[in-house]
């Protein structure tokens, strides 16, 4: 019986080796897409005064919506930034979705909030607004008050009162870089197909901040949050620029994106069934425009700048890729007809297979595989043979992922400016591997059974709203 | 199966395949290293450029300025420019010269002039944002003399290399030139219009007779028509609106039709007002919205109950809305200050109405 039992453990070792080869390999050639990728819009950005681009197309002009649940600490500085963005026509929208802390209080006090009338021109369905107010210091800022609902319900209100034809969704705790407007609706300007854009998120811990603005970037000073950079960098410049090439976007970050107005709303708003809203958004705008055959696009650009704050502790990033794990799959499982069938085109037939294969059931099997080679290991069955090729496909290729990612940074952004960074960077792709990737694994392998363990299958979101997970020390 | 056994095996033996695996290790090592050194490389590289690029725009500036001063200066300081540091002196003139206008752009040109040839040498190069480049940088240090150059880019393959030269052709000196870059239009068909009709514009008054041309002509495509009229709205074309008047008699679609009515706003006479009323009622509610909007700033106090039946009636939030403003530009405050007083989605309309135009608190 144990003879048969290490049978299929060992049988299984084989699988997962032949999965990591697979997953890596994937993504290396995915990186070297997005490295292609990058060099060429990098060229072609040198050729733009995006001043002189946006002042003489018109700028279209933008709603930003911010929802903000028990924002308090940071919402006043967060706005602040918001209404100094170099732009010239746009409107802040925050949407305070029932707070239960001094949001609205201290919104009202800071900038001199006033009941005000704005015509809705929408009707997604929402908890009940309370009211609408408009800022007598600065008229561009508008508060919708609404009861507790969650973050898509606070985004499908502020879609509701959003009278321009684009609206941008930023996360409350995230930061602007003044010109990320500018940049991000170039694809806007350049093809009219362009449905909806994303830009960079980046880590705020460890840079100093000043009103709003990030004015020295360096790395974050916990180990934890240092990882997180590197993640960022393969999540944006390998992944999404190399969807985004390929031209099957599945994900534009809810934390900061910029959208059709018209199309997110006749696709019905966001989604206030899933913890995943932004990526079920993304998804459905694919299927809604491929389904009614509307030409549309979906686009990457990756300079617009947003500033995120990351967990710094282990249960609160923890909980964050918990959540994340099962948005993903929620939205995987919500629009799996799109799975492998041409009418969905290059979305089907690539991007989902991927990130069902990849994403969706990847951290399980890799969490299985790396406790099935421990287990190899402490029993003594395992043959120097094994030991090697794991450590070739799930550690070595993993340090070669990241050092990609590395120099993807260094040749078109450099956000890091000092050689130290640098080193640190180097010794960070090395050591993820050791320990951290693994955790990951286990956070995103725990939030799969997660989603399956739910009741109806998939689970309903807390509706505690979006409070943020982590609070840094590092915003100066 | 007690080593990686069995599966693997199929008469290999263990050292073919630790030879192997060893391999594939180092390859990826060695692959590892070298993103490793190609990040070094690229640091110390960029640091290098971005620091003999600062310093030469630093020496470059002030002697390029005192040229502009004195233009007995200017063959004697483009001859002296040596070839490392070219590109930094062109493109401190470039910097300079998207900022100026008149005799110091001219001085510019004479500057350039020497060092350009090099540039041109770039548009065959087999990369298009370099050719874009390249079209950019002739396009505004020295339109004139690379005319042909810049036509010829009309028809790069690359569209961003085209949309480059289409944006240095539109001049207001050169109307046959704006002619050959209508022509090319219609690889643009997905650009905004606001965007093209930004670029024709650049061609000034001289390209209006050619764009009601284009306006008028059916056999032109529906996007080029449209961008056409946006055009002629920016550059307040009153001979366009008799124009506009006659595509909106005959066309069906809704984007040339909106820009119609945007150009009949602009620029439209009391002739044009009944025509426009009856789109008030046209089944497509960007057209509605449009109506409402020109209606506002043509029509008058006889138009004041079309407009507020608008406001009250349309399913369109957005024709709704813009009845609503448009009643306020044609005089009937009056009637927004009543219905303001309304606790339903019409009362909050016209408190939004007359608040924008600043008459609510």
């Amino acid at each position: 019986m144990i003879d048969l039992i290490w049978e299929v453990i060992l049988g299984f070792n084989l699988f997962v080796l032949a999965y990591f080869l697979l997953l890596n390999t994937a993504s290396l050639a995915l990186s070297l897409v997005s490295l292609r990728a990058l060099r060429r819009y990098g060229s072609s950005m040198r050729m733009v005064d995006l001043r002189e681009l946006i002042s003489g197309a018109g700028a279209p002009p933008v709603t930003i919506i911010t929802p903000a649940y028990n924002e308090a600490a940071h919402v006043v500085e967060s706005v602040r930034s918001l209404l100094t963005l170099e732009y010239d026509e746009y409107d802040v929208l925050v949407v305070n979705d029932g707070s239960t802390d001094e949001t609205f209080a201290r919104l009202s006090t800071a900038f001199d909030l006033r009941p005000a009338p704005r015509f809705p021109t929408a009707a997604l369905h929402t908890q009940p607004v309370r009211g609408v107010y408009r800022s007598h210091r600065h008229p561009k800022l508008w508060l919708v008050d609404k009861e507790n609902g969650g973050k898509a319900d606070a985004l499908n209100a502020g879609l509701n009162h959003a009278q321009t034809p684009l609206f941008c969704a930023l996360d409350a705790d995230t930061l602007l870089e003044r010109e990320a407007l500018l940049r991000i609706v170039r694809p806007f300007l350049e093809d009219s197909r362009t449905v909806a854009a994303g830009g960079i998120l980046r880590v705020v811990n460890g840079c100093t901040v000043r009103h709003g603005e990030v004015v020295d970037v360096a790395l974050p000073r916990r180990i934890l949050s240092r990882f997180q950079v590197l993640e960022y960098f393969r999540v944006f410049l390998a992944g999404r620029m190399g969807w985004n090439a390929l031209g099957a976007s599945l994900v534009i970050s809810g934390a900061f994106g910029v959208f059709r107005r018209s199309t997110v709303v006749d696709a019905g708003g966001y989604a206030t069934d899933t913890v995943g809203e932004d990526m079920e958004l993304v998804v459905r705008l694919n299927r809604h425009c491929l389904d009614g055959g509307i030409p549309y696009r979906l686009s990457f650009i990756p300079d617009p700048v947003a500033w995120t704050e990351v967990p710094e502790d282990f249960n609160s990033l923890g909980r964050q890729r918990d959540r994340w794990q099962r948005g993903l799959i929620q939205s995987l499982w919500r629009h799996r007809s799109m799975l492998l069938r041409p009418r969905y085109r290059r979305v089907g037939m690539v991007a989902y297979p991927h990130f069902t294969a990849f994403e969706m059931v990847g951290p399980f099997i890799e969490f299985l595989g790396y406790s099935a080679f421990i287990a190899t290991l402490v029993f003594g069955r395992a043959t120097p043979e094994y030991v090697a090729a794991f450590l070739a496909v799930a550690v070595v290729f993993g340090v070669v992922l990241s050092l990609v990612a590395v120099a993807m940074e260094e040749l078109t952004f450099r956000r890091y400016p000092r050689w130290s960074h640098i080193a640190q960077l180097f010794l960070l792709a090395i050591a993820e591997n050791l320990g951290y990737r693994q955790l990951v694994t286990w956070w995103r392998a725990r939030g799969t059974l997660s989603a399956l363990r739910r009741r109806d299958g998939w689970g309903t979101p807390d509706r505690k709203g979006f409070q943020r997970e982590a609070q840094s020390p590092n915003r100066g | 199966m007690t080593d990686l056994g069995l599966l693997l095996l199929a008469g290999l033996n263990a050292e073919w395949l630790m030879g192997s695996l060893l391999g594939v290790m180092i390859g990826l090592a060695l692959l590892a290293l070298g993103f490793g050194l190609i990040t070094v490389f690229l640091r110390a590289r960029n640091d290098g450029r971005a620091s003999h690029f600062g310093d030469a725009e630093r020496f470059w500036t002030p002697h390029i300025l005192d040229a502009l001063e004195d233009p007995d200066s200017i063959q004697e300081l483009a001859a002296g420019v040596p070839a490392r540091d070219r590109e930094a002196y062109l493109r401190t003139l470039f910097r300079l010269a998207v900022r100026i206008r008149g005799i110091e752009q001219v001085r510019i040109e004479a500057l350039a002039r020497p060092h350009l040839h090099l540039t041109e040498r770039m548009l065959r190069d087999s990369r298009p944002e370099e050719r874009a480049q390249a079209v950019r940088t002739l396009g505004t240090l020295d339109p004139a003399s690379h005319r042909e150059a810049l036509l010829h880019s009309l028809k790069d393959p690359s569209p961003l290399v085209a949309m480059t030269a289409a944006r240095a052709l539109c001049r207001p000196d050169d109307p046959e030139a704006l002619e050959r870059v209508l022509r090319t239009m219609e690889r643009f068909e997905w650009w905004s219009r606001g965007f093209l009709a930004s670029i024709l514009a650049g061609a000034g008054a001289e390209a209006s007779e050619v764009l009601r041309g284009i306006l008028a002509d059916p056999s032109a495509s529906i996007s080029l028509r449209a961008v056409a009229a946006e055009t002629l709205t920016r550059l307040d074309d009153l001979d366009a609106a008799s124009v506009a008047a006659s595509v909106l008699e005959s066309s069906e679609g809704i984007d040339i039709r909106v820009s119609c009515l945007h150009l009949l706003a602009a620029t439209g006479r009391p002739e044009h007002v009944e025509l426009v009323r009856r789109l008030t009622s046209d089944p497509a509610f960007p057209v509605r919205a449009a109506a409402f909007r020109a209606l506002g700033q043509l029509g008058g106090r006889a138009d004041l109950d079309l407009l507020a039946e608008g406001m009250a009636t349309d399913p369109s939030p957005w024709a709704a809305l813009r009845a609503g403003q448009a009643l306020l530009a044609a005089g009937g405050r009056h009637i927004l200050e009543a219905e303001a007083t309304r606790d339903d989605p019409m009362g909050t309309l016209a408190r939004q109405a007359l608040s924008e135009a600043g008459v609510l608190g």
